[in-house]
């Protein structure tokens, strides 16, 4: 894309930064100024009994659920929704249940998308007949066939009798209403066309209400919701036929078989969708394309480096958190990453040795751990030539330990100043720039984690000095709710990875996106109950995904919700 | 423009399908709410050059000759039908204990007269064209979106909001607008009837279904609303089943041949950026003219990015944000653009043609006495009023129509009380917005006229009434 977007002026001018944030030890329970409540890392909050949370019963797909969907449905990848009005972005997700509405717009591109599609079933046959279970010859009798399959498949559960004949009088009037084709095609095209329209197809719907037996707050979900959720989560897709077999046997009915089934899927390949999908979306990988660099500064910086860089994470996350089963712990310390020819320069390897090809390399454990010494985050949350220790601060505060950092107010000057005199670095630099009282409430936290990564350039190239001086990269950092002092980027990452803080937050960014929803105050105990199960396993990836799976937010409606 | 080839409905009849007299007919008439005066919102980012964007020769009847030399010299002709109001302040101000820097917050509040959340960057109340689609247009109909450049769903990209937290995201490909309000177009009589009778069969099964689940007592309130919208979408689509679109107009000739040319891998990009403006404001004016929307907005770039511009004797290295900062880096880090305010100046009178030719689209369509524009509010905004410090006083308003004779056209004046126009007086820009919406019709819950638009911890309320005839 050739739109840039800037990086927010954090650095705020000494007469405008306002309050927002409490010094020291209270970030993230600043709730009034933010608005940005953050009741589940409060400490003094009281747990009382895990709560199913409300989700609407009605959940639009999103885009790229309903591309993977269609994929899966009938192996045709379109990507459809390429020319869709895009998904709305809350608290930095794309799929906030509350949010994904249809407008009039949305309805045209799904009525265009359906159109699409059942004309491409039109013009590949094979694709068309691989998705009928029995001899066409048979007219009517396989098309009911067909609807059973197809239906409980597009519908994510059995069709009802009256849905079966709604779409039995669809085949029968689709003859004739094609350009081309047998009768029976053209009737299975119009078919395929009315479910992709159907707010069955493009909602999951959850009707369940029937409280639970012995706790009326909750609703069981049937055996074919808990299907799409588990498929959604896991997949960012439909349930396979395996998956809704589970479902009509009950076998999704206990935490067991909840537990069983999700342990399957995420052993398939398509579970790599969601995990590339969140941490992109957590890791706001997104902004990797805004990296523009002075080449006067730096010669080696290509224009298009940041794609590789965004996939070298992707992959590093592929590989270390699905292929080799790993934990958050590994997320944070795995000395290595992927490089090629264009960005093995970047950290200390001979470009030459690589190709276009991103090849995994092991890097040394004293410069390099896990995705925070990456050079796209570098990058990213740097200027064209010098560091941003404010951005990446502000970034590690966020989105590494959930701390509640407000907007910087307008009209702030966001100008450095000069090297000159006594101001020597970029955290000299910065540290003047914000030395007012008045800035001290956000940045005693913000610049701290910042200052750790100045042996990194605004490349994200290991260095020792900056303008001829050497770099200081100790700092106090305030984790949650204490101070620690580190010695540079290893020493807190070292520290960050064995965080309750840190893992606790990723947990929450979790929840999210796995919930469809922002966390509140009644889902303390279940984060609380996460957490306790999470820390036995080191964060392991595939078990908080599991895990998940076992709350009562996952496996039960609130009942008041309905 | 022409009228639609009649022949091609009574083909249509011929067919005898059966559910033609269930067609309801008010998707193909203009819109019968309202006093007959529509809204267009236009947005400019990044704030302006402000040294030689406003008319000269001080307060007073706005000329022709106070325009010359300004960017808006290219709407000289418009002088008298147009109003340039000063001295009117974003609500919430930057000073403000409101989340947001400059940009997210004045393309938040710019129709919404609201602050947007920390939690989710959304504005917390619902714009102003949207309220006039909910209140006056054909069944609840949205306001038409449109946007020039990258479409994003994010805070910097949306300033149409359906509600709280719901993003009226701009569709930037004019040729699936057009067809949206179309219908089907340049199909032969047999290959017609067959879509129509898909869609009708299709409709059929998915009615019943959205029936059968907005009466499950089981729902939310929430639930319902979302599905009712979704609903009431699909109905509305029923009209251009019959190939009558949502308006009995169309484009022709060479525009329509663009329109049908156009590539929607390149609509996003700086190069096409032109041509979609152009072509933007083309269904726009189809959309208002004919009747299918009694609002609409067009906004070009988004906040904090937007296009380098490379057309029309500009010949720009740097996008519109860092010119906007006089800078080489979006982040200021660069170094100096010497020229940016020259060059910011040239943008601005792109705008201003841009804005020109919409008004003499509007124009050139005569309705009762006068033209559809006279029975129009068009106002071209911006999210800042200085990029260069993201200030948000005395912020660009040039609004042109008269809405029917409810406004006094043919002014340069200051509206608010303050010494200086930059003054934050009594002027906040919800009052512009109160006095659009009495303007085009709509009404408070009591059924008497708007009091205060937007937020009502924010703004002021009462209308301007010193624009008012």
């Amino acid at each position: 894309m050739v739109d840039s977007t800037h990086l927010v002026p954090w650095v705020m001018g000494a007469a405008l930064c306002l309050g927002g944030c409490y010094s020291g030890l209270d970030v993230g329970a600043d709730a009034d100024s933010s608005g940005d409540d953050d009741p589940v890392n409060d400490p003094e909050a009281q747990c009382e009994e895990a709560n199913a949370g409300s989700l609407p019963r009605m959940v639009r797909l999103t885009h790229s659920q309903y591309d993977n969907t269609v994929r899966d449905l009938l192996g045709l990848d379109l990507d459809s929704s390429s020319v869709f009005l895009p998904d709305p972005l809350v608290g930095g997700f794309s799929n906030n249940a509350e949010s994904l509405t249809v407008t009039d717009r949305l309805a045209r591109d799904y009525r265009r998308a359906a159109e699409e599609i059942a004309e491409a079933l039109g013009e590949q046959p094979e694709v068309l007949s691989a998705l009928i279970p029995c001899d066409a010859g048979a007219g009517q009798a396989c098309a009911d066939q067909f609807i059973a399959s197809f239906g409980r498949r597009a519908y994510r559960r059995p069709l009802t009798v009256d849905e079966q004949a709604a779409f039995a009088a669809i085949f029968a009037a689709g003859d004739g209403l094609y350009n081309s084709g047998s009768a029976f095609d053209q009737g299975i095209q119009l078919v395929v066309e009315a479910f992709l329209q159907s707010p069955h197809f493009l909602y999951r719907v959850e009707l369940s209400s029937t409280v639970d037996a012995e706790d009326p707050t909750i609703v069981p979900l049937s055996g074919y919701e808990i299907a799409s959720r588990l498929s959604f989560l896991m997949w960012n897709s439909m349930p396979d036929d395996e998956l809704l077999d589970a479902a009509a046997a009950g076998e999704l009915d206990t935490a067991q078989g909840v537990e069983q089934a999700a342990r399957r899927l995420l052993a398939d390949a398509r579970a790599t969708g969601p995990v590339r999908d969140f941490h992109y979306q957590w890791l706001r990988l997104e902004e990797y394309e805004t990296i523009n660099k002075n080449a006067e500064v730096f010669p080696q910086y290509q224009p298009g480096m940041s794609h590789v860089m965004e996939e070298e994470t992707l992959r590093f996350i592929e590989r270390v958190m699905l292929e080799q089963d790993g934990t958050w712990t590994d997320l944070m310390t795995t000395p290595g990453t992927f490089v090629n020819a264009e960005t093995a320069g970047l950290y200390g390897l001979d470009g030459s040795n690589y190709g276009e090809e991103l090849t995994w390399v092991d890097l040394p454990a004293t410069e390099r751990k896990g995705i925070l010494t990456q050079s796209g985050f570098l990058a990213t949350n740097a200027y064209a030539d010098i560091t941003s220790p404010i951005h990446r601060g502000v970034f590690v505060q966020r989105n590494i330990l959930c701390a509640a950092i407000p907007e910087p107010p307008g009209n702030v000057d966001p100008t450095l100043p000069d090297f000159e005199g006594e101001i020597r670095t970029t955290r000299d630099a910065v540290e003047v720039h914000t030395s007012p009282v008045s800035c001290g409430g956000c940045h005693d936290s913000i610049n701290a984690p910042g200052f750790l990564f100045e042996g990194y350039d605004a490349m994200g190239q290991v260095r020792a000095t900056e303008n001829g001086v050497p770099v200081d990269t100790a700092s106090t950092v305030v984790v949650g709710a204490e101070e620690h002092q580190f010695a540079g980027a290893m020493d807190f990452i070292d520290h960050v990875a064995e965080s309750e803080v840190a893992r606790r937050c990723y947990l929450t960014q979790w929840f999210r996106y796995a919930n469809m929803r922002q966390e509140t105050f009644d889902d303390q105990c279940t984060l609380d109950g996460l957490h306790q199960v999470l820390q036995d396993t080191d964060y392991n990836l595939r078990e908080l995904l599991v895990a998940m799976t076992q709350t009562t937010t996952f496996r039960f409606r609130a009942s008041e919700a309905g | 423009m022409q009228r639609r080839n009649f022949l091609r409905g009574a083909a249509t009849v011929a067919i005898g399908l059966p559910f033609l007299e269930g067609l309801a007919p008010r998707g193909v008439k203009a819109a019968a709410g309202g006093n007959g005066c529509r809204f267009i919102g236009f947005l400019e980012v990044n704030g302006n050059d402000r040294s030689r964007y406003w008319p000269t020769e001080g307060f007073g009847a706005l000329t022709a000759s106070a325009m010359a030399g300004t960017a808006l010299e290219p709407l000289s002709g418009f002088a008298s039908r147009m109003i340039v109001p000063r001295g009117i302040h974003t609500s919430p101000t930057h000073v403000d204990p409101v989340p947001g820097d400059g940009h997210m917050q004045g393309m938040a509040s710019r129709l919404t007269a609201s602050p947007l959340t920390a939690a989710n960057g959304m504005a917390t109340h619902i714009s102003v064209d949207q309220m006039i689609a909910q209140q006056l247009n054909p069944g609840g109909r949205p306001a038409l979106t449109l946007q020039v450049g990258r479409q994003t769903g994010s805070t910097m990209g949306v300033w149409s909001f359906h509600g709280p937290s719901m993003p009226a995201i701009g569709e930037n490909n004019p040729w699936l607008a057009y067809q949206d309000l179309v219908g089907l177009s340049g199909l032969d009589d047999e290959a017609l009837a067959r879509v129509v009778a898909r869609r009708e069969s299709v409709l059929d099964l998915v009615s019943d279904d959205f029936e059968t689940l907005l009466g499950n007592n089981q729902l939310s309130a929430h639930d319902r609303d979302k599905l009712d919208m979704h609903f009431t979408a699909i109905r509305d689509l029923e009209i251009d089943m019959f190939d009558g679109g949502l308006v009995p107009c169309e484009i022709g000739g060479e525009v329509l041949s663009e329109l049908q040319a156009l590539d929607p891998n390149t609509v996003s990009l700086d190069s096409s950026f032109r041509q979609i403006a152009r072509l933007q404001i083309e269904v726009m004016v189809l959309a208002i003219a004919c009747g299918a929307t009694l609002a609409g907005t067009i906004k070009f770039g988004n906040g904090a990015a937007g296009p380098i511009y490379n057309w029309d004797g500009m010949n720009h290295q740097y996008d519109h944000h860092k010119l906007s900062h006089g800078n080489t880096q979006d982040d200021d880090s660069g170094s100096m653009i010497e020229n940016f305010e020259e060059l910011l100046h040239e943008v601005d009178l792109w705008h201003a043609a841009q804005f020109a030719m919409l008004l003499e689209r509007l124009d050139s369509y005569t309705e009762g006495d006068g033209t559809v524009l006279d029975n129009s509010l068009v106002l071209w905004t911006n999210d800042l009023s200085s990029g260069l410090y993201h200030s948000d006083t005395d912020m660009p308003n040039v609004m042109a129509g008269s809405c029917g004779g409810y406004f006094q056209t043919g002014q340069h004046i200051q509206v608010s009380a303050g010494e200086s126009v930059y003054d934050y007086s009594d002027m906040p820009h919800n009052r512009l917005l109160t006095t659009i919406a009495n303007a085009v019709g709509c009404t408070a819950e009591d059924g008497g006229p708007i009091t205060h638009f937007g937020d009502p911890n924010w703004g002021l309320p009462g209308e301007i009434e010193s624009i008012k005839a």
